[in-house]
């Protein structure tokens, strides 16, 4: 107890100092939390808030984020291209009175071209993770051995914290295994906890559901996969052929569904929860480029960004030169503040995700936390038009809530003159679907003027990429293209 | 028996009986993460050797003041669990040092009524303090560990160095001393049980439930009250004139017992399989 106090105390003050993690602390809190879960079998429900400080008034939380950021805008000196562009602007982060708007936004281009010029010189650069590419060339960031242990220490805690994993619980990670940080996170995390994990992949949605499906007879262990950490569009795939093939809800042992990555609608957990029974849907939001910042969702659906781990600005999507007024949609603009980031160094990052800022009192349990809306869509595709804005969302929500779409809503939608254009996939094109869909994007607030349904797939004009589509192959699959490559052309 | 051995049994006897019942019917608080282990018993350990020192070294009001603050502590994990409300826990927590100190004040510390309320209160810290360890998952081994080691501190401090007896001295003046005392008006018939003694009687079993059963927790609470009733009869009917460091006898008794389980279970339970084989109220 009293080597944890001291982790406790280490870890308390690198998050109130900003100073580095011991590896030593993290590594006692992570053993400590282990040998609490073997002794009681469950650490306490407050074992998260212990590790995250207390929350602090506007003013204070405001010196502390400034405080911290020009910590990290000096550090940031130590890179190539900050330290260009400061001298560019004439910008010294030192100089007294300096404010994070100070500093100019860090667009998602420039760190796509110049990723190693972000890279500190003082730090060691031991991991590559790149993003998934979805949309564009995968941008690069390097992580050193502090921080990639950090990532995995931190997961651990708030897995295990909100129970989102449990010792006999069996994980399954339906993820791009390229994408590192967030199988590394959940990888990490479960094996700290006890729990064993199949980083399967992107594989065939029937593989999926047959990995799925599965029984084992892992002592202490459940004999299904309870938990799959997967992509929203992913899980779109595996209800449309679970139904195609005929499973039904007793098939399946899922609890619980780690969904991140992509926007999940209210029809795909509707429609999931019809397939899958009563599942848990945990929700969160995070990326390669800002990790381990990111938000949570809260019960009422709002994001909160841990406001000592990274600083949140939410900027008007149009130029990105001031900051939103409350209910006004805006684009996240965040920096991981230190400790928790060495090697990568982004100040002021426009992630160009869409998010509505708060108004009014807010009532939801992580009321002391900064918080906005769920995510929205990306900013390059949101629509304005005569009555405000249409979103990824509201198109999403709308088509997929219409069971005649197919899941996952393979769609795009443009501007067009006094509203929007909608193009999607659905199980038929006759005249009641196309209502049925019509109806349902007018009731979500989007001005329709165009709507184009088609039921092949290939016939979308301009579709939005999905993460389903990160497809990777087996072996079974491999032979099963042999085998007909056999048949009709003969091995060669 | 004098009337001084009675109420110091009975109270020895009643400490160890309610931790056992609070042990069985009243979670603890406990930190989120963090088990009792040998570090902790070390520590323990390593404090137990240092306070008396400090004890006969300080101004009588500084230990005064060390000890309020202690009390205070140990009282507020007890009684937690049970009066739930934060107020009515603090305010009976002050109530009762208020109600020590004002008898150790106002009637002196050689009273009956003092000795009594200094009893009852000492009463509630054995069984907090049993409770955090043993709830805290403290292992048979670390308990038996520290026993074994205050065999031997005990004995030293007791017969070999004058710390154990001028701390008695220094400490039966005060409010809120942690010995257990009866028929304190007259040098003849004071009797002094020291709370570390009754903290282990109380300690051991519980542990010893937890991680070998009920049969190994009944056995323990036996020795330890019947080894602490003895050495109380032997002082107090004047066949042994010397004081008796009662952890010299415990602490192999508890070896011996420990020996004797581990070699018959195999295994200490944790803490989960005791209440999923006990079905205590979930902790």
């Amino acid at each position: 107890m009293l080597d944890t106090a001291f982790a406790n105390l280490g870890f308390a003050i690198s998050m109130v100092t900003g100073r580095p993690f011991r590896q030593r602390s993290l590594e006692a809190l992570l053993a400590s939390a282990k040998q609490t879960q073997h002794e009681f079998g469950r650490i306490g429900s407050d074992a998260e808030a212990l590790l995250v400080p207390p929350p602090m008034d506007p003013g204070a939380l405001q010196a502390v984020q400034e405080r911290r950021f020009r910590a990290q805008a000096i550090e940031a000196l130590e890179t190539p291209y900050y330290r260009e562009r400061f001298n560019d602007l004439n910008i010294s982060p030192r100089a007294t009175g300096m404010n994070p708007t100070d500093f100019p936004i860090t667009s998602k281009n420039t760190l796509r071209d110049r990723a190693e010029d972000f890279v500190s010189s003082r730090s060691r650069p031991q991991y590559r993770s790149t993003t998934t590419g979805t949309t564009g060339w995968p941008t690069t960031i390097w992580f050193s051995e502090y921080e990639n242990f950090l990532i995995g220490a931190l997961s651990t805690i708030t897995f295990r914290g909100q129970r989102i994993i449990e010792p006999d619980d069996f994980i399954q990670i339906a993820i791009s295994t390229r994408a590192r940080l967030g199988v590394h996170g959940v990888t990490f995390a479960a094996n700290q906890i006890g729990a064993p994990v199949h980083p399967a992949g992107i594989v065939s949605p029937e593989h999926t559901l047959a990995l799925l499906t599965e029984r084992h007879k892992l002592p202490g262990k459940k004999s299904r996969v309870s938990v799959m950490s997967t992509y929203p569009s992913y899980l779109g795939e595996l209800v449309e052929c679970a139904l195609a093939l005929g499973y039904k809800a007793s098939d399946f042992g899922l609890e619980r569904l780690l969904l991140g990555g992509e926007i999940l609608s209210a029809g795909m957990q509707r429609r999931a929860t019809e397939l899958f029974g009563e599942i848990e849907f945990r929700q969160n939001y995070g990326m390669t480029e800002l990790v381990p910042y990111g938000a949570s969702l809260c019960e009422v659906g709002h994001l909160h960004y841990e406001p000592t781990v990274g600083l949140l600005e939410v900027m008007d999507i149009e130029t990105c030169s001031r900051m939103v007024r409350p209910g006004e949609a805006g684009v996240v603009v965040a920096t991981p503040l230190p400790p928790f980031r060495d090697t990568t160094i982004l100040l002021r990052y426009n992630t160009e995700d869409v998010v509505r800022t708060l108004e009014g009192p807010v009532e939801c349990s992580l009321r002391s936390v900064p918080g906005t809306t769920n995510l929205l869509g990306k900013a390059r595709l949101s629509i304005q038009h005569d009555s405000g804005w249409t979103f990824v969302r509201d198109v999403l929500d709308a088509l997929e809530s219409v069971d005649d779409v197919v899941l996952p809503a393979r769609y795009g939608f443009a501007a067009v003159p006094g509203g929007v254009a909608v193009e999607v996939v659905a199980r038929s094109t006759n005249k009641k679907t196309a209502d049925a869909i019509g109806d349902s994007l007018e009731r979500h607030g989007v001005p329709l003027r165009r709507l184009r349904v088609v039921d092949i797939r290939d016939d979308l004009l301009a579709p939005l990429p999905l993460r389903c589509d990160l497809r990777e192959g087996s072996l079974a699959t491999l032979r099963k293209s042999a085998s007909i490559v056999g048949a009709f052309g003969g091995m060669r | 028996m004098t009337m001084a051995s009675i109420e110091v049994i009975g109270f020895v006897l009643a400490g160890v009986l309610l931790a056992s019942v609070y042990f069985r019917h009243v979670p603890i608080t406990r930190p989120p993460i963090g088990v009792m282990n040998l570090t902790d018993t070390l520590v323990f350990m390593f404090g137990l050797v240092v306070t008396p020192y400090l004890y006969v070294f300080l101004a009588p009001t500084s230990v005064g003041v060390m000890l309020g603050i202690v009390v205070l502590s140990i009282l507020y994990f007890t009684l937690e669990p049970i009066l739930k409300h934060r107020l009515l826990v603090w305010s009976s927590c002050l109530i009762i040092v208020a109600a020590d100190v004002g008898a150790a004040l106002f009637m002196g510390t050689d009273d009956v009524a003092f000795l009594f309320i200094n009893n009852a209160t000492l009463l509630l810290a054995v069984i907090g303090v049993s409770n955090l360890w043993a709830q805290s998952g403290m292992r048979a081994r670390d308990v038996t560990i520290l026993a074994a080691a205050l065999a031997v501190y005990d004995y030293v401090a007791t017969w070999r160095l004058p710390v154990m007896t001028e701390l008695f001295t220094e400490l039966s003046g005060l409010p809120l001393a942690p010995l257990f005392g009866g028929g304190a008006s007259s040098v003849n018939t004071s009797l002094y049980l020291g709370f570390g003694d009754v903290l282990m009687a109380a300690l051991v079993p519980l542990v010893f439930r937890k991680a070998f059963g009920k049969q190994a927790g009944y056995i323990a609470l036996i020795v330890g009250i019947s080894t602490i009733a003895a050495s109380v009869l032997l002082v107090s009917s004047g066949v042994v004139s010397v004081a008796i460091p009662v952890m010299i006898v415990l602490g192999p008794l508890d070896v011996v017992q420990y020996i004797c389980w581990r070699s018959s279970r195999r295994s200490e339970r944790t803490t989960f399989q005791y209440l999923l084989a006990e079905s205590v109220k979930t902790r």
